[in-house]
């Protein structure tokens, strides 16, 4: 018998290199759900030109067999439980995995960019003066909580909790986890953190 | 000759000195393998000075920031799985702030120093940059393959088991608490309820057909005593709201009031032979449908009398009542009584299951063998059939 379909594209070698987590169900957990859309959400915060070139890093990484194009990049990012249309699609570990690549890869083209704003922000600690004093980081902010506001679903419990200063919060947050994906290992330690506490 | 390894960042440098165990023929490469640390040395943009020590203090150091690094970026402490594993390291990190990480380093205690004599620990402050500074430092000595290559990166993601919750007990035991005392207070209202009690349908005329036709139902004078109990369209199983005055009614008959009156079939062969008809003919009344919308499978209680001839049915769930219309039974005729139809003097009663796959599953209402005297009571509750009947190998 001839086989009529393609044959299944075999994962990317580029995640091979990335363990598999003992979770249940093989598939991503809330938590890592959440974190990956709101690590990319930050991305596209920082750098105006941000969702496409999510999309871009995606064909030079060679990941395109997982993901295709804007509508499938939409769909797994709103595998997050709190996004506004919340897909009950679960996220394979296969898919975590490129947007984890694809997370670093950007990243590291904006080390500069994220330095840059952890340094004003330690300065304007030291001055005990709030983000709002320093330009851009001001504008990374506001950028930010819009997009946050924007996205995820004010019905929510966990949304309605985050107020403008929580959300300023969160943003500084990732920008400092987004640092350490830009560091030699990156990719594995982000891709492990992301499983803490979710495996037996 | 030792050899001198370095890793620079803008805010940290190692510097690592060592011997080499490489053959010294072959070892002329230009980057020999370093695998035997003499001195680190750990120069920190914040401290003067540089934090040195040998084998020991690399391990404990390299461990920690490690450690540490996966704390930070996932926000949950790692504490729990560091104190398992070593009592008290000589290198800790902890977190202060948002953007303020500790670095204690304990000194090696020699074993004749008293407890007095313990020197404080040494304790740096590090922002965030320069605590990735640190760890990017840490990453590159790993993955350098040519020096201290027994020293390599294992990450592995906390288990379940060290995440304490972050809220309080008692708020969690909130909604536990509220689910089990609304359940023991309902349970306490419903106490005082009576059972309803269980009624036999009467054999007196249907007051609401008295109202449209007060000439022609007589109940007193009427010769037809049929007319009365089979009267029909009882408003509770009405699926549809006009009637038909012709003479048959696409309306289903009260099925109750016919298995009342009517003997119930519970001869299995005979039910066998109902059951296969029943099946048969509403497979072929389906195809003649279009394409079935439904998701869920709709289930109806037909009746059917002793040739087979559908004299009523009711809706068991929801959906049935919605996608009546894309199934066979909303086009069956019923002769109604005024017409002079026949009241079937037996009735064999079928759960009839319509799936969204096209297949229709058809089995007696009160199982196999049936119970003759179990009254036609207003349960909705579906009956265990034993017997299920399958069509024969085809699948859609």
């Amino acid at each position: 018998m001839q086989a009529n379909s393609p044959p299944a594209p075999s994962t990317p070698a580029i995640l091979s290199n990335l363990p598999d987590p003992q979770v249940s169900d093989g598939v991503c957990p809330r938590r890592t759900r959440q974190q990956i859309d709101l690590l990319l959400l930050a991305i596209e915060a920082l750098d105006l030109g941000g969702s496409e070139a999510l999309l871009v890093a995606a064909r030079d990484l060679d990941l395109q067999s997982l993901v295709k194009n804007r509508v499938a990049l939409w769909r797994l990012r709103t595998t997050n439980p709190l996004r506004r249309n919340s897909q009950r699609r679960p996220l394979s570990l296969a898919e975590a995995k490129a947007l984890v690549v694809i997370i670093c890869h950007l990243a590291r083209r904006l080390t500069v960019v994220i330095r840059q704003l952890l340094l004003s922000y330690d300065q304007l600690l030291e001055k005990q003066l709030s983000p709002e004093h320093n330009l851009r980081l001001a504008r990374y902010l506001e950028r930010f909580r819009a997009h946050f506001r924007s996205r995820m679903n004010p019905k929510r419990a966990a949304v309605m909790a985050y107020t403008d200063e929580k959300l300023n919060e969160l943003a500084l947050d990732l920008l400092g986890q987004l640092l350490f994906c830009t560091g030699t290992f990156g990719v594995q330690r982000l891709w492990s953190s992301l499983f803490d506490g979710e495996v037996a | 000759m030792t050899i001198q390894r370095q890793y620079s960042l803008p805010n940290c440098k190692f510097i690592l000195e060592g011997l080499t165990n490489d053959n010294p023929v072959d070892g002329m490469n230009a980057r020999p393998r370093l695998s035997i640390l003499t001195q680190v040395e750990c120069h920190l943009s914040s401290v003067e000075k540089p934090l040195a020590g040998g084998r020991d203090f690399l391990e404990n150091l390299v461990k920690a920031v490690s450690e540490y690094a996966q704390d930070y970026l996932s926000g949950i402490p790692h504490a729990a799985r560091r104190d398992r594993q070593n009592d008290s390291d000589p290198v800790q990190l902890y977190r202060i702030d948002k953007n303020l990480h500790r670095l204690s380093l304990q000194p090696p205690i020699t074993d004749d120093s008293k407890a007095a004599d313990f020197p404080p620990p040494m304790e740096i402050d590090l922002t965030t940059v320069q605590l990735f500074d640190l760890v990017e430092a840490v990453d590159q000595l790993y993955a350098d393959a040519q020096t201290v290559p027994d020293l390599s990166l294992s990450l592995k993601p906390l288990p379940k088991r060290y995440v304490v919750s972050q809220e309080p007990m008692t708020k969690r035991a909130i909604p536990a608490a509220l689910g089990v005392s609304s359940l023991a207070v309902a349970a306490a209202a419903m106490f005082f309820l009576p059972a309803p009690e269980v009624r036999r349908p009467e054999q007196t005329p249907d007051p609401t057909t008295q109202q449209e036709s007060p000439a022609s139902a007589n109940p007193d004078g009427s010769p037809n005593p049929p007319d009365a109990e089979a009267a029909t369209p009882s408003p509770a199983a009405d699926p549809s709201p006009t009637a038909n005055d012709g003479a048959t009614s696409s309306e289903p008959a009260d099925l109750d009031a016919i298995a009342a009156s009517a003997a119930n079939i519970s001869d299995p062969a005979e039910l066998e032979t109902l059951t296969t008809n029943l099946q048969g003919s509403l497979y072929t009344a389906w195809a003649e449908k279009p394409e079935p919308t439904f998701e869920q499978p709709l289930e109806y209680r037909v009746g059917v009398d002793q040739n087979g001839q559908i004299v009523g049915y009711r809706f068991v769930n929801e959906p049935a009542l919605t996608y009546l219309n894309e199934i066979p039974l909303s086009d069956v005729q019923f002769p109604t009584p005024e017409a002079g139809g026949v009241v079937p003097d037996s009735l064999a009663q079928f759960l009839v299951v319509f799936r969204p796959d096209e297949i229709i599953e058809v089995s007696p209402w009160y199982g196999l063998p049936p119970d003759a005297s179990a009254p036609a009571g207003e349960s909705q509750s579906e009956p265990a059939p034993d017997a299920t009947v399958e069509p024969d190998g085809s699948s859609p």
